[in-house]
Parts: structure tokens; sequence; C-alpha cells
């Protein structure tokens, strides 16, 4: 099977979060896929960003390459870069009592997410992994390490519910310079006080790659636009 | 005065959640349904609209942690 789907390379993630803001304001169909993978940045929420020296440590790591930018959903600081393929699955649908539930929410995009990666071979659970970067109770693992983090952001207008849920996949990217970048920002920041409550460790990180040597990004496509199909009713 | 509070449906169980930012500060003139402040709860951020025309006034800033039906500012 051929993908429709597209996954958009070398882009800018500041400029791609701010088209999915944008897409999740003015979105009119049932649900729209995104796939992406950008050049290197290094991600944070809003509250990261307020970190006594935030500023000064986004200054060094830009002159590293890496420059810093600022997101909309929840969550501490993620690397984006090579190796990283973004899954932003955008929803509208009406406003109902399961439409509050955080859980529910995070439970159906990760088995969405959870399919397409058994589809290539992938075999997924999830749940917390600590000392992973942008930790949280619905990361997707393989052996107890993270493979992918999960965010979501909330826009309610009257009777209408729009969800944009993220996922950061770990592709094929080089877990220990992702975690080294993470380190070094929240060092930087929080001029070395506390900062051990930060650091990650690339141990605690996989990729799909590590998982299935011979998994592709157009195999990944596929098993997207697959299990989009077998999830069509539930969204 | 009107008070600003987190809406009690705003998330469903009684986790706790935490102001991420105030678009605007205390004593800003601000218009009914715009975006006030952003609230997160689980790694998922949400905006919390203004529920009448005036002047705001803070009551909880950045990084405070709050509970649904908590009153986080005033507008008069």
């Amino acid at each position: 099977m051929k993908s429709v789907l597209e996954l958009l390379t070398n882009v800018n993630a500041a400029a791609m979060l701010e088209q999915e803001l944008h897409l999740l304001d003015t979105i009119e169909v049932k649900y729209r896929l995104l796939v992406w993978e950008s050049t290197p940045s290094i991600v944070l929420s809003s509250k990261d960003s307020r970190l006594p020296n935030a500023r000064s440590a986004a200054d060094h790591l830009a002159t590293k390459g890496w420059p810093v930018v600022t997101r909309k959903t929840g969550g501490s600081a993620f690397p984006q870069g090579p190796g990283i393929i973004n899954i932003s699955l955008l929803l509208n649908s009406a406003r109902t009592e399961q439409a509050n539930n955080i859980d529910a929410g995070y439970e159906l995009f990760c088995a969405f997410c959870q399919r397409a990666l058994s589809l290539i071979g992938v075999d997924t659970q999830t749940g917390s992994v600590p000392a992973s970067f942008c930790d949280g109770r619905f990361n997707i693992t393989a052996g107890g390490r993270k493979l992918a983090g999960t965010s979501q952001r909330w826009s309610r207008r009257d009777d209408v519910t729009r969800k944009l849920f993220h996922c950061g996949l770990l592709f094929d990217a080089d877990c220990i310079d992702l975690c080294e970048q993470i380190n070094c920002f929240y060092a930087l920041a929080r001029s070395g006080q506390d900062s051990a409550c930060d650091s990650v460790l690339a141990e605690r990180h996989t990729s799909v790659k590590a998982l299935n040597t011979t998994a592709t990004r157009q195999h990944l496509l596929e098993g997207l636009e697959q299990a989009l199909g077998e999830f069509d009713a539930k969204l | 005065m009107t008070d600003v509070i987190v809406p009690v449906d705003m998330w469903d169980d009684d986790k706790e959640g935490v102001i991420v930012s105030w678009i605007y500060r205390s004593g800003a003139v601000v218009k009914e349904g715009e975006v006030l402040c952003e609230v997160m709860v689980e790694k998922v951020q949400s905006d919390l609209l203004s529920p009448a025309a005036g002047t705001l006034t803070i009551i909880e800033e950045a990084d405070a942690i709050v509970e649904r039906g908590q009153t986080i500012a005033t507008i008069d």
C-alpha cells in the first residue's frame, strides 16, 4: 500500500507549531493528521521559558545549533530535529461528557500511535519513564524505555471542542546528543540550582530504528494511514 | 465584579492544574471571551476565557497550583 500521507521534512519547528495552532482554531473537518520532522531545536513550554536564566541558556544553545522555541502544549523541554518524527492529530468534535476526560484522550491517541507502530513491527506499551525528557504518564514505551512523548492542547468555544494531540517519536535520533542538549538547557537555565531534578539519561530512551532496523519513514506513513482508517469511527 | 473561575468542567477529575501564563497583567482592560491565561494539567494545556469585559485583577499568578472551581482573578 502506498501512503498518501506526506512527511514534511527539514521544516522549522517554530513555524510548524504555529501552523498547528492556526489549524486548531480553524479546522472544520472531523480530523487532520500532520507528520513532520524539523531542523534541530529545543522546544519549551511557557513555564520553562520563565526559568531564571532561560534566555541566556537559549542564547548558548542557539550558538550550538539548537535554537530554543516555546510551544503551546504542556510538558517540559523536548528536543526536535532529524530523527524525531512529530505526529500531530487535530480533532474537531461536538462537546460531550467524554470531551473533558484527560486520560481517555491520551488512551485513544496512544492506541492510535501504538497501532501504527505495531504495523511496522514495533510493539509498545505506555507509561512514565523517570529521567526521560518531557516525562508523563502517557509516554509510548518499549521495554521500559521512552520511544515517544505525548501532550495535548484543548481549545473550547461554545459547543465545539478542538484538540491537538502531539506525539514526538524517536525514529532514528541520537538520544545521547539529544539528552546532552536538554541537560545543558536546564543546567544553564536554573543556574545549576536544582537542575538535577530535570536531568535526563540517554539509556532511558530508545528509537524505532533500535527496535526494528528495517523500518523506514515510508513504512511509518503507511502504518499511520492504515491506523487512521481503523480508528476513524472512534475519532 | 465578576470572578474569573477555573471552570469545574475544564477537566473531569480531581487533578490539580497550574497556571502556565497570563496573557494580560493586572490592570489591563479585557474583553469578554478573550483568552486570559493558559492552564495546564497532565501535559494538557487549555485557554481560560474572560467571562466579562472590564479591568483584570489577578489573584493567582503564573505557576500557581489551582483546582477546578477556584477563583484566580476578578474583573471590574
